[in-house]
């Protein structure tokens, strides 16, 4: 077993409603991520998935649980430090790079704010990440609206990529991009986890994204864990009856049939 | 074929454009293009006619003269030298206080956000006319004052459509993303928020521009603005008022002007509105 980075336990969401019962989007999560690993989260819209990626990556305050790093609770107000650790990919690669910043400069904020790297260092290490996601250096001086979405996510990942954390957090990062740029990002998650040896902490609508990706799977139900375990093991004798649904809801394709 | 589809779309901004240039151009160098001195009185051609002979020397009214035979076509570019140069300061000071004020509200939200619009509030529930009055009455008159007066009066307008326009900004991933990095807040709102409500804030300011020269002219045919012998569009509509039946000119004269520069100001920020949009 390897050495246990990421330890989640007890987390809960609560929002609080005028006039009606409190509403918990997430009831009493827990898990542990290792390092080098990859945690699959699936689950229909709406069961929590997201909001568990958000406190994990301290975008949302949870209402109550702990979140351990390295044997470090993390506290609602976390050092810079903590923050470079975990870093997050969003799901829209368009609107999540400001349109009147220059890739460059997308690049350089993390760069500036956690290494206080300054002008050729800077330079020198942007293009490096542009390298690392396969964007050619010339795309530098360009601004979002002119890359592709495809594209925009790879920057995504540059910029997640230069503060250099240990977990990586993915919402959904390949469902606004089409099947064969979604495999190519895919692709690049990968090798930049064997090469650095990231965690990611993964979450997909599509099973088949997940199967191919995550080491464990986390099954999510209004809020809830359902079922968790070992990806090969939960996708071929899946115990939780959500799961079994979820799982023959994956689209079998039946090409036709041609006769010459 | 590309250039005639980029006038297409663009008459607007390169008409508008065109024509405020050449406005800013003659007012600010008024002194050269400007026939006669604005302040040279001349009883012996009292309320001539435009395009009529002086009698004190061989010239020609362009566009007559007034009750103490000034040139009007002189006094009027003086004049627009004056009451531009006042608009554009006091949108402005308007504009930098209200966007700030407006970008703080809108990202900060909550207590900060309920202070800072009821504020707003309370300015907006008295007509901005009225509150110039009582301004000025305490202040005094003159230049500075009347400057400060508008500036005080245009900044509401800013802070609420920047605020407005803020609130959807903060909740786009990117400004998301660099609150997670751990981004100080004065960062992300210059960086990340401002330059993305640039367009409104221009387009906000062309449109206060043309309020605040009606309400320096206002101001002034009220007897508010600047030194009476100044010439100010506003202060020559009221000069002329009391020769209307007699000289049509004193006041019409410049009451177009003023509309035809409003106009003009409007078709331009009209134009940059539907750039931003598209």
């Amino acid at each position: 077993m390897e050495q246990t980075l990421l330890e989640v336990s007890h987390l809960n969401k609560i929002y609080k409603r005028k006039g009606g019962p409190d509403f918990s989007a997430v009831k009493d999560v827990s898990f542990t991520l290792a390092q080098g690993e990859t945690l699959g989260i699936v689950g229909e819209s709406g069961s929590g998935k997201t909001t568990v990626a958000k406190m994990v990556a301290g975008m949302l305050p949870a209402t109550s649980g702990s979140l351990v790093l390295n044997g470090q609770a993390m506290e609602s107000r976390r050092s810079k430090d903590m923050k470079r650790n975990i870093q997050y990919i969003f799901q829209d690669p368009v609107s999540s790079l400001n349109p009147r910043l220059k890739i460059k400069d997308i690049l350089a904020e993390p760069l500036k704010l956690y290494f206080n790297l300054r002008g050729e260092a800077l330079n020198s290490r942007i293009n490096e990440l542009l390298d690392d996601v396969g964007i050619p250096q010339s795309y530098r001086d360009r601004y979002p609206k002119e890359l592709s979405g495809g594209q925009c996510q790879r920057i995504g990942i540059a910029r997640a990529l230069a503060a250099e954390p240990s977990i990586m957090v993915c919402d959904e990062p390949t469902s606004a991009l089409d099947m064969t740029i979604q495999s190519q990002i895919l692709e690049l998650l990968q090798e930049l986890q064997r090469s650095r040896g990231f965690s990611y902490i993964f979450i997909a609508h599509g099973l088949e994204v997940i199967y191919t990706i995550s080491n464990r799977v986390l099954v999510m139900k209004q809020g809830e864990v359902v079922e968790t375990g070992a990806t090969a093991q939960v996708f071929h004798s899946p115990e939780h009856p959500y799961t079994q649904t979820l799982i023959q809801s994956i689209p079998k394709i039946e090409l036709p049939y041609f006769e010459y | 074929m590309k250039k005639r589809l980029v006038l297409r779309g663009n008459w607007k901004g390169i008409i508008s454009s065109g024509l405020l240039g050449i406005i800013f151009i003659v007012t600010i160098f008024a002194p050269w293009f400007s026939p006669y001195d604005p302040y040279q009185q001349s009883l012996q051609d009292i309320l001539i006619s435009p395009l009529s002979h002086y009698t004190s020397h061989s010239g020609i009214s362009l566009l007559g003269t007034d009750q103490l035979g000034r040139d009007v076509l002189s006094r009027l570019l003086y004049g627009g030298q004056l009451s531009l140069w006042m608009s554009i300061v006091s949108v402005l000071f308007a504009g930098i206080t209200g966007s700030a004020i407006g970008i703080i509200a809108g990202y900060f939200g909550g207590k900060v956000d309920a202070v800072m619009m009821r504020l707003a509030d309370i300015q907006l529930s008295i007509p901005s006319m009225l509150l110039a009055i009582v301004m000025v009455a305490v202040l005094g008159s003159g230049l500075t004052n009347i400057v400060i007066v508008l500036s005080i009066t245009g900044w509401v307008t800013f802070a609420r459509v920047v605020r407005s326009q803020v609130l959807s900004l903060k909740e786009m991933e990117f400004v998301e993303a660099a609150k997670a990095m751990g981004v100080p807040s004065i960062v992300i709102m210059w960086r990340h928020i401002l330059p993305n409500t640039w367009f409104t804030i221009l387009t906000q300011a062309s449109l206060q521009m043309s309020r605040m020269i009606l309400l320096a002219a206002s101001l002034s045919f009220l007897g508010l603005g600047v030194d009476v012998s100044t010439p100010t569009w506003g202060g020559m509509i009221n000069d002329g008022k009391s020769y209307i039946g007699s000289a049509w000119w004193l006041s019409t004269i410049p009451g177009l002007v003023i509309a035809f520069v409003i106009l003009t100001i409007n078709l331009f920020s009209d134009w940059l509105r539907e750039k931003s949009e598209g």
